[in-house]
């Protein structure tokens, strides 16, 4: 009976080793270069991602002055119109 | 030895379970292939995609300046028309720009003035005015800017003239709680208290006592003093005026000034700034 325990205690502790192992060394991981890589390519694409809402806040700014610019160029037509009229009037 | 057997045996076991326990979880902390091939093209997908749109968007910067720089020239082209309306160009605009500022200085500092030095310089007023409407002939004039400053202009002439005095004295009239030192310290009198004295003895005919006036007594305001009248200042006494060569160039007629304003000088050697003297004989 003892000696029979004593085998079950052996065969499960050499199972759950076995186990152990099976489960640690089977499963595939990135090595040290590939994290590396992976890290680079994480700071390209935010690079690029700020680079672009740089470029979209630059475009609305661009985009205001060209508004602006078209005001005055109305205010100016207007104006022209403006002093036509006062000059026939003098 | 069997006790140590049956140690061993437990020991190993424990030993096998912790193993399993760390193995395992130290597994799915560190990220698989799968995981970082997922993750490896996710950010290239992210860098292609920005990349892509960065080129768009400063395309789109590129067209909206050239949009820019056309509607600048239009801009500039409309404006030179407008001065070759006006017989003009931008540098004429901009010295009639400056003239009607110094104009408006010219007025500013007028109506900075007390309502007495602002009836001494009266002639300016007119002067500014005529300069004003020599302005408004100017073509430059019909600029809708300069419209509005010649109206700005034209209002501030007006505000002067409204608040100059009417004549070489203003009159006031005395209301209920009125007293010299509270007259005299009004804005729109002397704006100075201690000129008091001005009052009372520039109406020495109705103030008998300067601590005693009526309501409805009608006091002179002195805007500027007339030929036969001295202002006292600081530092005067009577032999001083009189020595004055606008005066009578001659200290002894002190005795002249003090006979004319016995009401007002009790005595000789006792006058006091922002007196009206009656000076006889001027």
């Amino acid at each position: 009976m003892r000696k029979m325990s004593r085998a079950i205690i052996a065969i499960l502790s050499v199972a759950i080793l076995i186990l152990s192992l099976s489960i640690g060394g089977c499963t595939k991981h990135p090595n040290e270069e590939q994290l590396q890589a992976l890290e680079e390519q994480r700071k390209a694409a935010l690079a690029a991602e700020e680079q672009l809402a740089n470029c979209q806040q630059e475009k609305a700014d661009v985009g205001r002055e060209l508004t602006e610019k078209k005001q005055k160029l109305e205010d100016a037509k207007s104006e022209q119109e403006t002093v036509k009229n006062r000059l026939g009037e003098m | 030895m069997n006790n140590i057997t049956k140690t061993a045996s437990a020991f190993a076991l424990v030993l096998s379970l912790v193993l399993l326990f760390s193995l395992s979880s130290f597994a799915q902390e560190k990220m698989t292939m799968e995981e970082y091939n997922a993750k490896m093209a996710e950010y290239q997908k992210r860098e292609t995609d920005a990349k892509a749109e960065l080129e768009k968007c400063q395309a789109e910067i590129e067209s909206l300046n050239q949009q820019i720089a056309q509607v600048d020239e239009e801009i500039g082209n409309v404006w030179n028309e407008i001065y070759s309306l006006l017989e003009t160009d931008e540098d004429g605009v901009k010295a009639f720009r400056s003239t009607l500022n110094d104009l408006e200085a010219q007025v500013d500092a007028l109506a900075s003035l007390s309502p007495e030095e602002l009836f001494k310089r009266r002639a300016e007023i007119d002067q500014l005015e005529e300069i004003l409407n020599g302005y408004k002939q100017s073509k430059i004039a019909l600029l809708s800017e300069m419209q509005d400053k010649l109206a700005t202009v034209e209002g501030k002439i007006a505000q002067l003239r409204a608040s100059l005095p009417k004549a070489d004295y203003d009159e006031y009239t005395v209301v209920k709680g009125d007293y010299l030192w509270k007259i005299s310290g009004k804005s729109d009198i002397y704006d100075d208290p201690y000129q008091w004295m001005r009052i009372y003895t520039y109406n020495r005919d109705q103030i008998k006592d300067p601590d005693l006036i009526y309501s409805d007594q009608i006091f002179k305001i002195q805007r500027s003093s007339a030929d036969n009248e001295y202002l006292v200042v600081k530092g005067d006494w009577l032999a001083k005026i009189a020595g004055k060569p606008e005066i009578y160039n001659d200290p002894k007629k002190w005795a002249e000034i003090l006979e004319a304003n016995r009401e007002v000088i009790k005595d000789q050697n006792m006058i006091y700034p922002y007196q009206v003297l009656i000076l006889p004989g001027k």
